[in-house]
Parts: C-alpha cells; structure tokens; sequence
C-alpha cells in the first residue's frame, strides 16, 4: 500500500491545465500535467488505491499502464522530496 | 519619547516608544507620503522595542533567509511566530489574521535594522502586498515591470526605456496592490552600480550622478524624467541577457514568468500565507501580459 503524501511545505500554483509544485527549501520547481496532476490529487486526498481507475476513467488509457506510470512519478516525486512517507 | 504612527500605502504603523533616531530611520525607508491616501486597509502593525533579550536557543535554530539582501537567518517557532536574526539584533514576527494585526517585537541598534526592515516587508505582504523587486516604466499610461536576477540588466533597460520616452516609475523595489494591480513605487532614487553609471553617462550627458555612497551612485528620478509614482501595471518583461541574440521581445511560457515572478517577490515567511500567496501570484499572472525582453545586440525595442 502507497503511504506517500504531499509534503506540508510544497507549494501549489495552477497555471494554465498545469499544477507547479515549489519547495520553499530548495526554490526548485516542478510542473504536472494533467496526468500528473490527477495523481498529485489523488494522493492528497489519501486515494492512491484507486489512482489506476481515475486515470483510466479519465484519460482512457490501460489500467495496468497507468498504475506503472503513477508509481514511476510518485518515486521521482519522493526522491525529490515533494512527497513523503505518512 | 511617545507612540508613534506612519500610513503605509494604507496600513497604519503604531510604533510604542519611538526614539528619535528610529523615528528618523522610518521617515527615511518608509515614509513615502506621495501614497497617501492612495489606499485603504484595516491593517495595522505594532512594533515595539524589546528589552527582552532573544531566546538563547535561536541562534542554534536558525537557517539562513534565501533572497535576503543581507546575511539575515530565520526561525520558525512552534507558536507560529517567525524570528528574524542579524548580528546584534532581530525581529520577532507575529501574525494575527482573524484581527488584521501583525506585532513587530524588535531589539538591536540602529546599526541592525535589516532585520526590521525585513520584518515590516513582511507585514506588508501579509496584509494582501506583493512585494515587487523589479525596475518599472510606465508607457501610455500601463507599466512594464522588468524583471530578472541581480545583474541582468534591470537598471540599464530602465535607464534605456527611459531615454527612449517611457516614465520611470521604481528602479529596484515597488508594492503591487493586487485587487487593481496597481503598482507602487518604493524608491526614491536611482543606486547605479558604476558599470551602469556608464549608460547613464552615455544615455543622459548632461545628469550628474550623485557621489558614490559606498555602493552604488545615487541618482535624481527628475533629473531623467518626470518620474510617476503609482501606475496600473500591465505587463511583467522577464530579462534575459545573450549577446548573441538580436535585442527583441519574445513570447514566454507561463512557467518561466512565474519562477522569475517568484524571484522577484520571494515567499511570505509566515508558511500559513503561502499557499494563498501562490494562488494569488496564479491569479495575477492570468491577468498580467508578459513577455521575455532579449537583452543582445542593437537598439532596444522600447
């Protein structure tokens, strides 16, 4: 089970169907599409599990594509300490 | 001596017992009674002289403030207060939302105001200004607020805008009010650095530059131009220096004007106004133009 979170200190500025994530820490910014965007929210509201599902509902892609895809961005994520273990 | 108060852009300062030499430092960085009654807001801020000496584990705490001019550092303290530390003095912050108030709790000399002046910036910020570090001409009444890291070449694209008809509104520091988007100016001066003394020799042959204050040579507004002090700002003009490149305006994606914005502002240190800060500075660049102006070879286009 995924217990990755946003962490507390990101930032989060909408801009034009992307979402930019600033660490205050570093001044390093990251930019989401939508797909990425999608999984950012779905981690935040603590929904992970279903994060395959959404997407597919959302962007008709394979389920199974989509649950590879979001573990590859949640890892660069929490290696690049915009998420953390809950 | 007694309490003492200042309108800033609308926010009303209280300072408890004001000595005459703070008094004379307030007029001098924030007494700009050009703005008055220009704005209105219920906040207030109360700075007060603390006798308290800062808690002895602090210093250990601290980190170093990203951005700031100076060698400041920063804590955070679990009351949500936030210190701000220099060498022989600091500030300590408090933000009361829910009553529009920001208190101000400041020991050191005279000799250490960098971390006050930090402090009344945030205050600033926190009651709804975006502070702008930027040079900013205005043309057919709309300003362009030109944008960049120290070095870029904000005080030579001033210097050229305003040889080239526009009116100089700040050269290094202004509060944008964002409900209007109105931008107000900070300076009072031009400090050129002596490498831009030069465009200024070249540009303007006639204005005498004042003597050289240690850093940088003060210079009149109105010995350029007839200068504006608040003008509706219309587009933020990112600068990018390549010689290599013809000088031209460019178009920009939206990322790269918000890093150079966020660069430009820096983030509130109260870490609860951040997020409404970034959803703000989203709002605002949905509805200022920006473009990125190439600082290469030839003329300007301004």
């Amino acid at each position: 089970m995924n217990d990755l979170k946003p962490h507390p200190d990101v930032i989060e500025t909408p801009l034009e169907g992307e979402l930019v994530l600033l660490d205050p820490k570093t001044q390093q910014m990251y930019s989401l599409n939508a797909t990425g965007t999608l999984i950012w929210e779905t981690l935040k509201s603590g929904e992970y599990a279903r994060v395959a599902e959404r997407m597919s509902d959302a962007f008709e892609v394979d389920p199974e594509q989509a649950q590879q895809d979001a573990d590859v961005l949640t890892a660069d994520l929490e290696r690049v300490g915009l998420l953390v273990r809950a | 001596m007694g309490e003492y108060t200042l309108d800033l852009l609308g926010r009303r300062l209280t300072v408890s017992v004001a000595s005459e030499s703070l008094i004379y430092w307030l007029e001098d960085h924030w007494n700009f009674p050009e703005h008055a009654r220009q704005l209105v807001s219920e906040w207030t801020f109360w700075l007060e002289y603390s006798r308290e000496p800062e808690p002895v584990e602090l210093r250990a705490q601290a980190k170093p403030l990203e951005g700031a001019m100076n060698a400041l550092e920063v804590v955070w303290t679990d009351d949500g207060a936030v210190w701000l530390l220099e060498a022989g003095g600091g500030v300590c912050l408090t933000l009361d939302e829910e009553n529009l108030k920001v208190r101000l709790s400041w020991y050191g000399t005279l000799e250490h105001t960098d971390a006050l002046y930090q402090g009344l910036c945030e205050a600033m910020l926190s009651s709804g200004l975006v502070p702008l570090h930027a040079s900013v001409a205005v043309k057919d009444g709309e300003a362009t607020a030109f944008l960049g890291p120290s070095g870029t070449g904000k005080t030579t694209t001033l210097l050229r805008a305003i040889a080239a008809g526009w009116q100089p509104l700040c050269e290094d520091f202004g509060w944008l009010e964002p409900q209007s988007q109105t931008l107000y100016s900070w300076d009072r001066k031009l400090h050129l650095l002596p490498d831009t003394l030069q465009v200024l020799e070249r540009l303007f042959p006639q204005v005498q530059a004042e003597d050289f204050d240690g850093r940088k040579h003060p210079v009149e507004f109105s010995s350029l131009a007839q200068r504006a002090w608040s003008s509706p700002l219309h587009t933020l003009a990112v600068l990018e220096r390549d010689p290599a490149q013809v000088s031209e305006w460019q178009p920009i994606a939206l990322l790269e004007t918000l890093v150079s914005f966020y660069g430009s502002t820096g983030l509130p240190l109260f870490k609860a106004l951040r997020q409404p800060f970034s959803d703000l500075s989203s709002e605002l660049l949905r509805h200022l133009e920006s473009q990125k102006l190439v600082l290469g070879s030839g003329e300007l286009p301004l």
